[in-house]
């Protein structure tokens, strides 16, 4: 018998099994996530969380008959020790799902890996530079697979983590998008959480007792302090009152961002450089780039990066041309 | 010397934080560049003099951007618990009451003819809590046409007529047993959690001292006039609120003034002017001005001397508390974000109010906790319906989850507040005006 750290309620294996996995079919359905005969990326780093999204969507997609094309898209930060034995993960699970793996590295998309950032910027800030760059390879990774829609292992921990920082921070206008089951500007990626109420410990369980092959290993640059906090704060939450992770969910998709703030935002367009979606002139790859090709990486994080000269010189690698998968499409079939 | 903590020996979690505090270069006074400085304010540095005029000046400037000079009340009501926040905002608020010199030959009139004190007493249901109305007594001996009210916790339960503990198990309201003091010790008493126990006193404190001035404001102006009621919520305390209030799944009444300097409650104007003057420059203020005689008083709560790890809101001033000392800005950036959150419903919608707190419920919140996870195997839906309307419907998200995580006990019997019946009246009526609005395009059956 299980205990469900979500419910409390004992239960045996099978049926837990069930119900965790119909419980994502219902966010799924409800949310109205999927089209049929979509093609979509599963973000895979071999961890927990994105072994058990390949396996449950597989499962999911079989059982109701989604309809859909999976992919595994992994992307490759470049971090020795760490990555590499967690890919070796992922190009199993790729056997044993049976489905098409696309690896993407930084080093392929910037010409950076992450073990050259950090002796660049130290540990201190390096987290920026990987979330910045993933979120942009994991759009053009899906991008050259012909691919609009990326579902992401972020479980109901994470995204309660998130909420907490977003307010910390201050940061409004990701306070309202943080807790959407499917994200999506005009000319960008679609981007979904599937366990976006799923508890990280029943994803645990899950792997735990399907003896999924995962790679659990914590990156070796460690996070942030403040994230640690937020951390540390939402699991001691949860150990006094285990519904509060979903009651922070809750608290978050009823609060609205006040019009006078909200038009104050500053407006998306798309990066004069690249043409990835941004909230300046730059977008944040390509300032946090250009700081590591000029070797004033740490001027490239915070405020002072407004001030970094938008001049592209000759001698300096940039990021290139983001195209939508039909823009993508229509480029190759030109070639 | 002892503190008489009995976790004075537990670790500080927040020792280990790493330390991002900026140093000031300069050792002089920020504003007057002359003089010591005595206290450092996020990364400023103020001497006594210097410190006592910016800190009373915040408030001075929000006090005159809000009323006009010209406006004179007949009364300004306070909550006060007697701790430094409220006697803060007391020290202040009271000197705007007397007439002063404004610019050229201008005497600006006293902004309220009084100021009425009100005061919940806790003593009776928080263990080693004090009584300390003559504290308060003390405290405003000294300001012109100054009154206290004085309401206990539990005259919440004056009236009562609905309990919810045949409710919790499924079946409709049934009559409370024993005596109203009873009622109230029951709730207390059957509450085993910490985080329900601090988030029920905290709730019924607030509708206490609405439902209070309101009472004395209708027997001054009539019951369709708002009247200022001024909160002591401090930058620091409205930072724990809104992350304690969004562990608690209150987010939809976040936005309808429960972290915002200025709201409208239950006929009463509310006004939190404290909300960009940290504790810490509270703490200081009152031990620069505040006579000794008149000190604030802390009181006990559930969760004094208990250590971080006890309840949501003990937790959360840890964290805000160990976040504060490594980050200066924490407090300030949280309380600015609390200022920028609205309501989310719609008007209508946020007429319907949750029968324990007051603050707006949304409709079948509950609904939602139940669909997003699946408890029962088969397809079997019980039967529910019935003429008395359910827990959920008359609670908000908050409330229930609080209530329901506080059944540590098989057999429990929480009386509802005595206005439990009337706001469920008032939201009955509500449903009728709304179908009174839409009576033009309802058509009979048989037509």
């Amino acid at each position: 018998m299980i205990k469900r750290p979500k419910t409390g309620q004992q239960v045996c294996k099978d049926c837990f099994f069930f119900a965790f996995e119909e419980e994502i079919h219902k966010t799924i359905t409800d949310a109205g996530t999927f089209k049929r005969g979509e093609r979509v990326a599963i973000g895979a780093s071999g961890g927990k969380d994105s072994t058990v999204l390949a396996h449950v969507m597989k499962t999911l997609n079989d059982r109701h008959d989604y309809g859909l094309n999976l992919f595994l898209l992994s992307i490759d930060e470049g971090i020795t020790g760490y990555r590499d034995d967690s890919l070796e993960t992922v190009k199993r699970n790729k056997e044993q799902y049976q489905l098409p793996l696309k690896i993407l590295s930084y080093n392929e998309l910037y010409g950076w890996t992450m073990d050259r950032i950090v002796e660049a910027v130290g540990k201190k800030n390096n987290c920026t530079f990987c979330g910045v760059f993933r979120r942009q390879a994991l759009d053009r990774g899906a991008s050259s697979l012909n691919i609009s829609h990326i579902v992401t292992g972020h479980n109901a921990d994470d995204v309660a983590e998130t909420v907490l920082m977003n307010i910390l921070r201050g940061d409004v206008s990701r306070l309202g998008r943080c807790v959407e089951i499917t994200t999506r500007g005009e000319d960008t990626i679609k981007r979904s959480k599937p366990f976006k109420y799923t508890y990280e410990k029943e994803i645990v369980m899950y792997a735990y007792f399907k003896k999924l092959d995962y790679f659990s290993t914590e990156c070796i640059y460690s996070p942030e302090a403040y994230r640690g906090f937020a951390r540390t704060y939402i699991k001691d939450l949860e150990a006094l009152r285990p519904s509060t992770i979903i009651d922070i969910i809750h608290s978050a998709e009823n609060i609205r961002i006040s019009d006078v703030v909200q038009d104050a935002l500053p407006k998306q367009q798309k990066c004069k450089r690249c043409g990835y979606i941004s909230s300046n002139e730059l977008c944040k790859a390509c300032v946090l780039l250009q700081g590591l090709e000029k070797g004033t990486a740490k001027m490239a994080i915070g405020n002072k990066a407004k001030h970094i000269s938008q001049e592209v010189t000759g001698d300096i690698r940039t990021i290139p041309m983001f195209k939508m998968p039909e823009q993508q499409q229509k480029a190759e079939q030109r070639v | 010397m002892s503190c008489g903590n009995p976790q004075s020996d537990v670790k500080d979690p927040g020792a280990e934080t790493p330390e991002r505090r900026t140093k000031p270069k300069n050792k002089i006074c920020l504003k007057c560049k002359t003089e010591a400085p005595v206290i450092q304010v996020r990364h400023a540095l103020y001497c006594r003099n210097c410190f006592i005029f910016t800190t009373s000046g915040k408030f001075l400037k929000w006090f005159l951007a809000t009323f006009k000079t010209t406006d004179i009340y007949p009364a300004f009501y306070i909550g006060v618990s007697g701790g430094p926040s409220s006697r803060y905002l007391l020290h202040v608020l009271q000197t705007q009451l007397t007439p002063r010199k404004g610019k050229g030959n201008f005497i600006r009139p006293g902004a309220a003819e009084k100021l009425v004190v009100i005061y919940v007493n806790h003593a009776n249901v928080v263990p080693g809590a004090q009584n300390l109305r003559k504290d308060i007594e003390n405290m405003i001996k000294g300001y012109p046409n100054a009154e206290i009210i004085e309401v206990d916790v539990d005259s919440a339960w004056k009236d009562s007529q609905s309990s919810i503990s045949a409710q919790l198990s499924g079946l409709p309201g049934q009559p409370p047993s024993g005596t109203t003091s009873s009622s109230t010790a029951d709730l207390f008493d059957s509450t085993l959690a910490t985080s329900s126990l601090e988030s029920h006193l905290s709730l019924l404190t607030h509708h206490l001292i609405l439902r209070e001035a309101r009472k004395h404001a209708d027997g001054l102006v009539g019951k369709d006039k708002e009247l200022p009621l001024f909160l002591a919520t401090s930058a620091t305390r409205v930072t724990i609120k809104l992350l304690s209030s969004m562990s608690r799944g209150r987010g939809w009444s976040l936005g309808s003034g429960e972290v915002q300097p200025e709201s409208s409650q239950f006929g009463m104007r509310i006004y939190q002017p404290l909300l960009n003057t940290s504790s810490k420059e509270i703490a200081y203020f009152n031990k620069y001005v505040v006579p000794d005689d008149s000190k604030p008083v802390v009181n006990r709560t559930f969760s004094t001397f208990a250590p971080p790890k006890s309840s949501i809101d003990r937790l959360t001033e840890e964290l805000v508390v160990s976040l504060e000392r490594g980050f200066p800005s924490t407090v300030s950036t949280v309380a600015k974000t609390g200022n920028k959150i609205s309501f989310a419903g719609e008007a209508k919608e946020g007429e319907r109010l949750c029968t324990l707190c007051g603050w707006p419920a949304r409709a079948k919140a509950n609904d939602w906790k139940n669909g997003i996870a699946i408890t029962k195997l088969d397809d079997k839906v019980e039967s529910t319906e019935s003429d008395q309307p359910s827990l959920a419907d008359i609670l908000c998200y908050g409330c229930y989850t609080n209530l329901t995580d506080s059944r540590a006990r098989s057999e429990v019997n929480y009386a509802l507040p005595g206005w439990t019946n009337e706001y469920a009246e008032s939201q009955k009526l509500t449903e009728e005006s709304m179908r009174e609005e839409i009576k033009d395009c309802l058509l009979d059956d048989d037509e």
